[in-house]
């Protein structure tokens, strides 16, 4: 080392060389946290396509009309549904599942109601939500 | 010894073991995240079929007898699955056997689930699958677990996929990607009124 110009070469080098890994491991983060939330966000459509799935079996509008309180399906809700996963429950999931039924119209002996199905994560930052509209068509 | 040389070796030193850790890094985070494609990959595919079956459980007969065996790791049921194949109703069966692993991964936690039934136009065939998890729960018409197969309504399918090589090596202790899956299955002849006949697929 001749003199201090060396040291200050190298001081540079390595100061560079840390902004540059800060930057690459930033970037790595950012991916990860993305397909975690790809993931989760799966996980909360299958529970709103559950919760559709179940409401296509309903043949009585008293179930989904919210004027009938006593019948609503959706009196108790937002509830929360603790999902695990795996064997000996080795993953948990918590979702809020918000469940809304609104009239639309009666006519010619069928009632429409469009049924909205809000699933919410709120383990991530910012949450991660999903929803799902339904057309629901009773006959009476 | 001259100083300057040994301040030099010693700098040196530490920025290079910084940066092969720093290598290191970035090749398991590499890994990691292209197992985790490969994954959804893997995953997006086994699902097509899953839910084209499932869906269609029961498609062309009679509900009470949709469903011959069922039990956490295995299903049997019959259907039309393909409306406009050579075959009417058959038997399709669905089993996750812990006795089949899958011997060309390093993966120890791989295990064949494996279909048998209608594939294409004319042939009834064994596809298998490489999964770590896989489990069936049956629900009645109150979202309550039964084991009797006339009141099963619906059917929860719990999947687990893991890569193939573990992406983290820690002395012997290695570390693989996982894709968890979850869903509960409402088939429609199971649902609709008993003794009605499916006549058009889903």
């Amino acid at each position: 080392m001749t003199d201090y110009s060396d040291l200050l070469y190298l001081i540079c080098a390595m100061v560079l060389f840390s902004v540059l890994s800060l930057n690459t491991a930033k970037k790595f983060n950012t991916l990860n946290q993305q397909s975690h939330r790809a993931e989760a966000e799966l996980r909360a459509l299958n529970i709103a396509q559950s919760e559709i799935d179940r409401l296509q079996w309903i043949n009585t509008f008293y179930v989904i009309e919210p004027f009938l309180p006593q019948g609503y399906i959706y009196k108790d809700y937002p509830i929360q549904v603790t999902e695990t996963y795996g064997p000996n429950d080795r993953y948990t999931d918590t979702f809020t599942v918000h469940g809304h039924s609104e009239f639309i119209k009666d006519r010619r002996g069928t009632i429409v109601y469009h049924i909205t199905i809000y699933v919410v994560n709120t383990s991530f930052s910012p949450e991660i939500f999903v929803f799902l509209d339904y057309f629901k068509t009773i006959g009476y | 010894m001259n100083i300057g040389i040994t301040a030099s070796f010693v700098i040196g030193g530490i920025f290079l073991i910084t940066f092969l850790k720093f290598n290191n890094n970035v090749i398991n985070q590499t890994h990691e995240l292209l197992h985790r494609e490969l994954n959804h990959e893997k995953m997006n595919t086994l699902l097509e079929i899953i839910e084209h079956d499932f869906y269609n459980i029961g498609f062309g007969i009679d509900t009470t007898v949709a469903i011959l065996e069922s039990t956490p790791t295995s299903i049997v049921f019959k259907s039309d699955l393909h409306d406009d194949d050579n075959f009417g109703v058959t038997n399709v069966r669905w089993f996750f056997n812990i006795n089949d692993p899958v011997t060309d991964t390093e993966n120890p936690n791989d295990f064949y689930l494996t279909r048998i039934g209608p594939s294409g136009f004319s042939s009834v065939n064994t596809s298998k699958f490489p999964v770590t998890h896989f489990k069936l729960m049956y629900y009645n018409t109150n979202d309550s677990l039964t084991s009797f197969r006339p009141d099963i309504r619906k059917i929860e399918v719990e999947l687990i996929i893991e890569s193939s090589d573990g992406y983290k090596i820690n002395g012997d202790n290695k570390t693989y990607s996982s894709l968890v899956w979850k869903r509960k299955f409402s088939p429609t002849t199971l649902n609709i009124p008993a003794n009605a006949l499916i006549t058009r697929s889903l």
